[in-house]
């Protein structure tokens, strides 16, 4: 079957030696560069499909010459964007961050709506749970609970992972509300860094690395909180016991 | 962005540090013009209809996306901290470029849309584990008459 493809890491690519791939220089996430850029991202499916044409193999690398429309980080040039919703984490009291988080989370709801307003529709969450049925179960977890009770079918790892990134979206979508909209970037450093939540999660994360599920551990571990975090929200973690093969991304 | 450059210096060393190995053979497939192929999109994203089963952390299994799909009617269950779905919940062209695909049939760039398309859970497999599945999968697009994938990453 005739292949063309989209590579994110052109490392991996290169040593893989594979038939047709555009590498794109685009975040992790976001391989048609941007949303609501029609323009652009066909633009980077004709090249990836036109390497259909290279009679070159059996191995072809090319590059995408341009980067990602990029959302500037507010509207002054060298302003970093910060997100109008101030708060004050709490460190190390679990039960008060949880009622941290849920006051956060009531602080920032006129502006999901806002956003979902704009968009349209807001899709289902993936975990299935809300957000805060998420947010006690949380709770539950940083206090050393390993089987909350739980309105899921999913096993702990599953409904976790799944509810640990919609939690994340919704604060996301609800800063993107705002009338300064922030990159990918910046919203991602203000989630982990500035809020409520993002200890919350490391905080259970952390408890979870006693988990005595390994695949529970191994979540908690690796695919929770971004290793470049660690420091800040999981300081007991090791960030540099890595396996190097099929672990997920 | 982003460059592997551009990554924190933790991710880079976790990212380099993954073993990549070249494939036993370099199989090199030509057809016809673009212009007359039959296109179909494979994703690594872990895109399937709201009511399907969602996928697992480590999931062999695939879910077929019709190519009359509306936007709203795709989930993703595959989950990263290396990734946020707010784009994709924005537009999911920007994972899934069915929109694109068939503008591309309009002009005439490509010859038609396939009627399926395929996704998969990305990461927690290596490419011998997911090897029945693509076999499987090339079965169904032959079928499908399809002469061209592209194949998406998350």
């Amino acid at each position: 079957m005739p292949t063309t493809g989209i590579s994110l890491v052109r490392e991996h690519t290169q040593q893989m030696q594979l038939p047709r791939f555009l590498w794109v220089p685009f975040e992790l996430g976001r391989p048609f560069g941007a949303p609501d850029e029609p323009d652009f991202q066909r633009r980077v499916l004709r090249t990836a499909l036109e390497l259909l044409e290279r009679d070159d193999g059996p191995v072809v690398l090319a590059d995408f010459p341009d980067d990602a429309p990029e959302i500037a980080d507010g509207g002054d040039e060298g302003a970093t964007w910060v997100c109008p919703v101030s708060f004050r984490p709490s460190q190390e009291d679990r039960p008060e961050l949880v009622t941290a988080t849920l006051d956060e989370m009531a602080r920032l709801a006129p502006w999901h709506e806002i956003y979902v307003e704009r968009r349209g529709s807001a899709a289902p969450p993936a975990s299935r749970l809300t957000r805060e049925q998420l947010v006690k179960l949380l709770g539950c977890l940083a206090q050393g609970e390993t089987s909350p009770e739980v309105e899921s079918d999913d096993p702990l790892q599953e409904w976790l992972r799944l509810g640990c990134d919609d939690l994340r979206t919704w604060y996301m979508q609800a800063a993107q509300g705002q009338p300064r909209r922030g990159s990918a970037k910046a919203l991602r450093d203000w989630f982990w860094r500035d809020t409520a939540a993002a200890r919350l999660i490391g905080s259970a994360a952390t408890t979870l690395l006693e988990h005595p599920d390994r695949l529970v551990q191994f979540l908690a571990g690796r695919a929770v909180v971004p290793r470049e975090y660690f420091p800040d929200l999981m300081p007991d973690a090791d960030s540099s016991d890595w396996e190097t093969e099929g672990e997920t991304k | 962005m982003v460059r592997l450059a551009d990554i924190p210096e933790v991710e880079r060393v976790h990212l380099l540090a993954k073993g990549c190995a070249p494939f036993d053979s370099r199989p090199w497939v030509e057809g016809t013009p673009l212009s007359k192929r039959r296109v179909a999109i494979v994703t690594s994203a872990g895109l399937h209809r709201v009511e399907d089963q969602a996928f697992s952390m480590v999931d062999l299994s695939y879910r077929v996306i019709p190519g009359s799909i509306r936007a709203d009617d795709l989930t993703m269950t595959h989950s990263s901290v290396h990734f946020d779905r707010v784009g994709f919940r924005e537009d999911v062209n920007l994972v899934f470029p069915i929109d694109r695909l068939r503008e591309l049939e309009s002009e005439g760039v490509i010859g038609s849309v396939a009627d399926y398309h395929y996704s998969l859970m990305g990461a927690g497999w290596l490419p011998k584990q997911i090897e029945p599945t693509m076999r499987e999968l090339a079965r169904l697009l032959r079928e499908d008459e399809v002469d061209a994938v592209c194949l998406v990453p998350v």
